[in-house]
């Protein structure tokens, strides 16, 4: 008992003039440490702004991405294309627009299916314990034995091209995180006061797990999605790159990277450009991540 | 301290064997003939039925499954890794050419992420707030959103094309012509790493931050100890605990690396095989290559995970 | 014969995005050789940041030790670079400190014996075996049996209490002038509580230490301090040597806090515990009066109007800051 006492009394060494703090709900300082650093703010524009592009984007690209043009293929930035024009004649500022709906796409799928999964295993696994945890943890490390390039490049090329097989190959890569994460905040929720009361009061397990244990992984689950959206963005950049995956000619900024790259030196905006979108969306992403896990919980760096 | 040596070590090899299967039942499981695993598609559409069962036979194509991969972990055991389909070689061959190249930048890379990475971070942490702070954290910002081969290319564009400073691709082994090789080497070595150098230095920098503002730092200067010794003795041992399972991801992560990066620079290592080999259906390659880089992974996190335990004593004594 | 350490009108504020916070507001005190003395006041009064602010131990980003001296040994302390050579060599040495969490206080990757020696070797240059022996010597001091076998233990390897031991030891192991103990005994259970007081005032008497012992709770003071000082948000309200203080409170807040102190021997129905309506003030925005002046059952119109009121000697040594008295209480 005087461990306990010991462990959850830390806060009372702080010098006094943190009994302020008391007078101020949690949520209006979460939101004031969030908003009070530049980067975050920046990150969560630039992530609407990429909304709102890949929403719009039939309406405010100039051109058509896929309308070729022969003739004027190759140009130099000029007052008609902004950007210039590819290989085959296209507009590259319409096709960047365009190439963040399939970006967006990408990222929201391959996360979304891997946090549910991942999550779902985590919890199983932490909550039952034993050998199915092991069994669980055994199979997460052997998944990140693999670089998750090399594992998303066997599986979307042996499954074939196609956006769906990509959105598969990446979530499989993906499963790792979320997974381990969930068995940390289970491992170290499970023993908790409320949970054993929780238990003792006849609650199902599954309610158990969904309604009380589930809650307290949402301020890492929400850090995780953000920086795993940008990381994800990375991959499958790498992959289009690599010519895996998205079928041309639909617009991916990787694979705009990869034609751009012959033509390297007479018209670099090619290459270029598409990688600076990459830039800016990865970034956004990434402070936007930053500032939650700050807001949310410092002490989560290195975890997440 | 053995105990949990010999625990991490018995994982590991747990997790090895899970890796083998994985890549076995993977490579079998893929639809059509599994032939083709041996047998060259356009070879096997001339051969006679008759012959393609014999073929069959020959490979263990009809025993059960579990045979199968027996007989797999034999041959890989016994050195036999197969044949590549592409290169008509022995696939062992193959893996002994490629190797040391993908290792050679790789280590590199690892070496001046995981030392820059560190110095960088601990040296924002202790100048927090001033413009060497600011510059670095924003040059880390930056790292860890960049592709490596969109920061490749520019720098082809930049060193190579336009200033000419640097060749634009290939690979020659620093003991062939030293000069020659470091100057082919800077490039690739500084796309693999930028990723790690950043993430490490952000990871440092607040993992430092968060260390000292602990209560045994405090301590420490109530003791009368001097600055140079707390930073030493009591601030970074502390802060790279969690700093250190992320350099074990980093093993992984440059290895992945290599699979873009050598395509790139045209350099003949692993990666750029392995790129290769799915392109040409080129199977036992695949199977070898991808079980050696994930059996060099999970040993560089077994390495990690027990250094980790030398690190913080709590772990150690559980 | 001159106080060890005086302690003239101390002032540390913190900047915080939601103001100044005063935290302490104007303190003096002093320590006389030997002595043993307590400071006693409510989590958040200040207690703490003063004697942190006295080793310059104050993070000074938002911290800022706006004026005061802190005199010792002829000089003071607060002109010293806080990470300076001359702060330094008085830290640990000169005056030594132990704080109130056991658990996080010590490094844990570091050995008890490490931690141990370290002071010993930067303050009295002992030769590393030396420094082994002196510590194990120590330890044996403190109580921790095994002493030499644990040297080369680690801290999770403790529990709380012989880690507040172990701290103890290692706050006297050069032999320092004063010893504060900043609620030593708060994260403990209460019998370890009072083999911890026991062992520190032997402690004490043993290396002719003076010490002060901050703490929030009247009783651990009670047995041992000679002289005791009352704190209320940021300042002192009331002092003197220990009777005066317990059998002839003067201030509303000291008198509140015997109240709420429970004595062996008495029932129920002799005395209730009565507690201290209100809350702690906000250091932020004080107001210029007296800030204890929303929870006092003694307040007249004056302490309305007029500025926080001054130390005033009653008699003696015992000074109080209040402008009631208590005995016409309305």
């Amino acid at each position: 008992m005087a461990e306990d006492r010991e462990a959850g009394s830390k806060a009372a060494g702080k010098p006094g003039w943190s009994e302020a703090a008391q007078h101020y709900s949690e949520t209006r300082r979460m939101i004031s440490v969030f908003v009070g650093r530049p980067l975050p703010v920046i990150g969560l524009v630039i992530i609407v702004l990429l909304i709102i592009v890949a929403i719009f984007a039939p309406l405010l690209a100039p051109y058509d991405p896929y309308k070729m043009d022969i003739i004027n293929k190759l140009e130099a930035p000029s007052a008609q294309h902004l950007l210039g024009t590819d290989s085959l004649g296209r507009d590259t500022l319409s096709r960047i627009l365009y190439g963040s709906q399939t970006s967006l796409i990408i990222g929201v799928s391959v996360i979304g299916i891997s946090s549910v999964i991942g999550i779902a295993l985590g919890l199983i696994a932490a909550y039952f314990g034993g050998l199915l945890y092991h069994i669980i943890m055994r199979f997460m490390d052997a998944l990140m034995a693999f670089p998750m390039l090399l594992l998303a490049l066997l599986v979307a090329t042996l499954l074939g091209a196609g956006m769906k097989n990509v959105i598969i190959a990446l979530a499989i890569g993906m499963l790792a995180a979320p997974c381990r994460m969930m068995c940390g905040v289970v491992l170290s929720v499970k023993q908790n006061d409320y949970v054993l009361s929780a238990r003792a009061m006849g609650m199902s397990n599954r309610r158990l797990m969904l309604q009380e244990i589930l809650p307290n992984a949402f301020p890492p689950l929400l850090v995780m999605i953000t920086i795993g959206l940008g990381a994800t963005i990375l991959a499958e950049a790498g992959l289009s790159f690599l010519g895996i995956g998205i079928t041309p000619p639909t617009p991916a900024w990787g694979g705009m990277v990869n034609d751009g790259y012959k033509y390297l030196m007479t018209s670099p905006v090619l290459a270029i450009s598409p990688g600076i979108a990459i830039m800016l969306v990865v970034f956004g992403f990434n402070m936007l991540g930053d500032g939650l896990r700050d807001a949310l919980d410092p002490k989560l760096r290195g975890v997440v | 301290m053995t105990a949990y040596i010999i625990r991490r070590i018995l994982i590991g090899i747990v997790v090895i064997v899970i890796v083998t299967i994985m890549i076995f039942l993977f490579i079998r499981l893929l639809p059509g003939d599994p032939l083709i695993i041996y047998i060259n598609q356009t070879d096997m559409q001339e051969l006679t039925e008759e012959q393609l069962q014999e073929l069959r036979v020959k490979f263990g194509l009809d025993d059960t499954l579990p045979m199968q991969y027996v007989h797999w972990l034999g041959g890989i055991f016994s050195g036999d890794f197969g044949l590549s389909i592409y290169y008509d070689v022995d696939v062992g061959h193959l893996i002994r050419e490629r190797m040391p190249v993908t290792l050679y930048l790789g280590i590199l890379a690892f070496i001046i992420s995981t030392v820059l990475g560190i110095a960088s971070g601990v040296i924002c942490a202790l100048r927090r707030g001033t413009w060497i702070d600011t510059l670095v954290t924003f040059l880390a910002n930056i790292g860890i959103t960049a592709p490596a081969f969109w920061v490749a290319i520019i720098l082809i564009y930049l060193l190579a094309l336009k200033a000419g400073l640097l060749p634009v691709s290939g690979y020659i082994s620093p003991f062939e012509d030293f000069w020659l090789s470091l100057k082919k080497v800077i490039m690739p070595v500084a796309c693999l790493s930028l990723f790690s150098v950043a993430s490490l230095t952000r990871l440092t920098r607040s993992s430092m931050l968060e260390v000292i503002q602990q209560d045994y730092v405090r301590t420490a200067w109530s003791k009368g100890l001097r600055e140079r010794l707390i930073i030493t003795r009591h601030t970074i041992k502390n802060a790279l605990i969690p700093v250190v399972t992320v350099i074990g991801l980093q093993v992984a992560f440059i290895f992945g690396g290599s699979v873009l990066i050598e395509t790139i620079f045209n350099i003949n290592g692993i990666g750029r095989l392995m790129t290769q080999s799915v392109m040409q259906q080129d199977f036992q390659v695949i199977q070898a290559g991808t079980l050696i880089i994930a059996v060099m992974v999970v040993i560089s996190n077994l390495i990690v995970d027990i250094s980790y335990g030398w690190l913080d004593p709590r772990i150690r004594f559980d | 014969m001159a106080a060890l350490l005086t302690v003239e009108n101390l002032k540390t504020y913190f900047h915080s995005y939601r103001g100044l916070v005063k935290a302490v507001d104007g303190l003096s005190l002093y320590v006389n050789q030997k002595e043993i003395i307590g400071l006693v006041g409510e989590s958040g009064c200040g207690k703490s940041v003063s004697m942190l602010s006295i080793l310059q131990l104050i993070p000074t980003p938002p911290g800022e030790i706006m004026s005061g001296r802190a005199m010792f040994d002829g000089q003071d302390l607060l002109q010293y670079e806080a990470k300076g050579e001359k702060m330094s060599s008085i830290r640990g040495a000169k005056i030594a400190m132990i704080f109130q969490e056991p658990m996080t206080s010590l490094n844990p990757v570091l050995t008890i014996g490490r931690q141990l020696t370290e002071s010993l070797e930067i303050h009295l240059n002992m030769e590393p075996q030396t420094a082994r022996e002196r510590a194990v010597e120590l330890l044996r001091l403190v109580g921790i049996p095994d002493a030499k076998d644990r040297l080369d233990a680690y801290p999770h390897q403790f529990s709380g209490g012989m880690r507040q031991r172990v701290m103890i030891a290692i706050a006297l192991s050069c032999n320092p002038a004063i010893l504060i103990a900043d609620e030593p005994t708060t994260a403990v259970d209460v019998t370890t509580q009072a083999q911890l007081l026991e062992l520190m005032q032997e402690m004490v008497t043993k290396f002719s230490t003076a010490l002060v012992i901050v703490t929030h709770n009247l009783g651990v003071v009670a047995r041992y301090a000679e002289r005791i000082y009352v704190m209320y948000s940021g300042r002192i309200i009331e002092s003197g040597l220990s009777d005066d203080i317990f059998l002839n409170p003067h201030h509303p807040y000291t008198i509140g806090l015997l109240k709420c102190v429970p004595q062996l021997g008495e029932t129920r129905e002799e005395k209730k515990l009565v507690p201290i309506k209100g809350m702690p003030p906000n250091l932020i925005n004080m107001p210029e009066n007296c800030a204890f002046l929303p929870r006092c059952e003694y307040s007249l119109e004056r302490c309305r109007r007029e500025p926080w009121p001054p130390l005033t000697q009653l008699e003696g040594q015992h000074y109080v800051s209040c402008y009631a008295d208590i005995r016409e209480k309305p």
